[in-house]
């Protein structure tokens, strides 16, 4: 009797032991190509598994986004006549400097099939290859950046969130556009890291993405300043910011192309 | 196993899949809660079958939500889920030794450091040990609640 219950027990252990080091492996092994070709497979499957999940919520929401839009569409048009000022005056300014003119960006809307949690650090949209969506590109919503795209497949693509934890993103921050970079902590905050301590730096302040990076444009909204401190034993300042983009109740976003 | 268990048992396993993507979430302010459907059917099949197996279903389940929602941390939820089934595992073998409480406690910790694990790996913000705590706890209680609903209404306390 004693030698079965033994027996169990190491059969339980080795097959523990095996699982435990296949994730391993996984975890040690995550730009492999064959786990990148399963990552795509099982996003568009996952894609088809939440479809009737993604007409229902839009056939709920219409109403109420549309009302919402209405609204937006009537305060940006004030603002749009406000603006359509400035670009004119702007534009003969650049004229007189020599500028160059920079090209907007190209946006392709998606809708998400999954939604955020604190046990997710992706989101899957409904836009793959057949798109033109290719690996890191940048994602955002209409308040800023999101992340940027992971692991594309046919139908569908992973995004990797800005709250996850190996993501980094190069900012320019303050009146001076100093130089630091975004890295998130936990839910929907994050730091600013290599801000200088001679930069003067106020609460609400937002971090913009530098340009300098192949992947992000510059002058993307990333997070809002929400405290600074200049007492500690490093050159630079500890800045603690709050991520713009709704990571809340958000049913589509843009992938820049 | 027949063949009729087998089908009913792969049926639950879909159930579980599709249920754990159209689960709705709890907003806690800042803080967005999802119970884990996975890790709820792990605990009750390792109670109700054997280790074996279970431990095997756990790192596919696992698996299959890393790919879904990891991206640098792939690898992450089969770790964890296989360790929390191989746990599970000892309620089984102690069924007639531990009284329900114990197993209760026994539950509810293994729950608890599946998510300690999990937010101390995923969160960088070492300091935050608050934090950490706060989403773990959190996480613990409410899939601790859907067992609990599932425990008295469905099984009929037959699991624990």
């Amino acid at each position: 009797m004693k030698s079965n219950w033994i027996v169990f027990i190491h059969r339980d252990t080795m097959i523990l032991c095996i699982t435990l080091s296949l994730s391993l492996i996984l975890l040690f092994s995550n730009n492999s190509k064959f786990i990148d070709a399963l990552e795509a497979d099982i996003t568009d499957s996952y894609l088809i598994i939440t479809s009737p999940q993604r007409w229902y919520r839009d056939i709920l929401s219409t109403k109420e986004q549309n009302n919402l839009l209405v609204q937006r569409l009537i305060q940006l048009r004030l603002v749009h006549s406000q603006n359509e000022h400035f670009r004119i005056e702007n534009e003969n300014l650049r004229k007189m400097l020599n500028f160059s003119t920079g090209t907007p960006l190209s946006l392709l809307p998606a809708n998400i099939t999954n939604r955020h949690s604190v046990l997710l650090q992706s989101i899957i949209i409904d836009v793959g290859a057949d798109r033109d969506i290719r690996k890191n590109q940048p994602v955002l919503d209409m308040i800023g950046l999101m992340g940027k795209t992971i692991s594309v497949g046919e139908m569908a693509t992973k995004v990797q969130l800005i709250t996850d934890k190996n993501y980094r993103v190069s900012i320019r921050v303050g009146e001076q556009r100093s130089l630091g970079i975004f890295i998130p902590t936990h839910g929907k905050f994050g730091v600013l890291e290599g801000v200088r301590k001679s930069m003067d730096l106020n609460v609400g302040e937002i971090a913009y993405t530098s340009g300098i990076s192949d992947i992000y444009p510059a002058n993307i909204p990333v997070a809002r300043v929400i405290s600074v401190n200049k007492d500690n034993d490093r050159p630079f300042q500890d800045v603690n910011v709050e991520i713009l983009a709704e990571l809340q109740n958000f049913n589509y976003v843009f992938v820049v192309q | 196993m027949k063949n009729t268990t087998l089908i009913i048992h792969c049926v639950i396993l879909i159930c579980v899949i599709l249920l754990q993507a159209y689960f709705p979430m709890i907003y806690m302010g800042d803080i967005t809660i999802s119970p884990d459907i996975a890790l709820v059917y792990i605990s009750i099949m390792a109670i109700l079958y054997s280790r074996f197996r279970i431990i095997l279903l756990a790192f596919i389940l696992g698996l299959l939500q890393d790919l879904i929602s990891q991206v640098s941390l792939l690898g992450l939820f089969s770790f964890i889920k296989s360790l929390s089934a191989f746990s599970f595992g000892f309620i089984k073998l102690h069924e007639s030794v531990w009284n329900v409480n114990l197993k209760r406690f026994v539950l509810i910790l293994i729950y608890f450091i599946h998510f300690f694990i999990y937010f101390y790996i995923i969160i960088n913000d070492n300091g935050s040990w608050i934090i950490i705590l706060q989403y773990s706890l959190l996480q613990t209680i409410f899939t601790y609640g859907i067992f609990g609903i599932l425990n008295s209404f469905i099984f009929k306390r037959r699991i624990i």
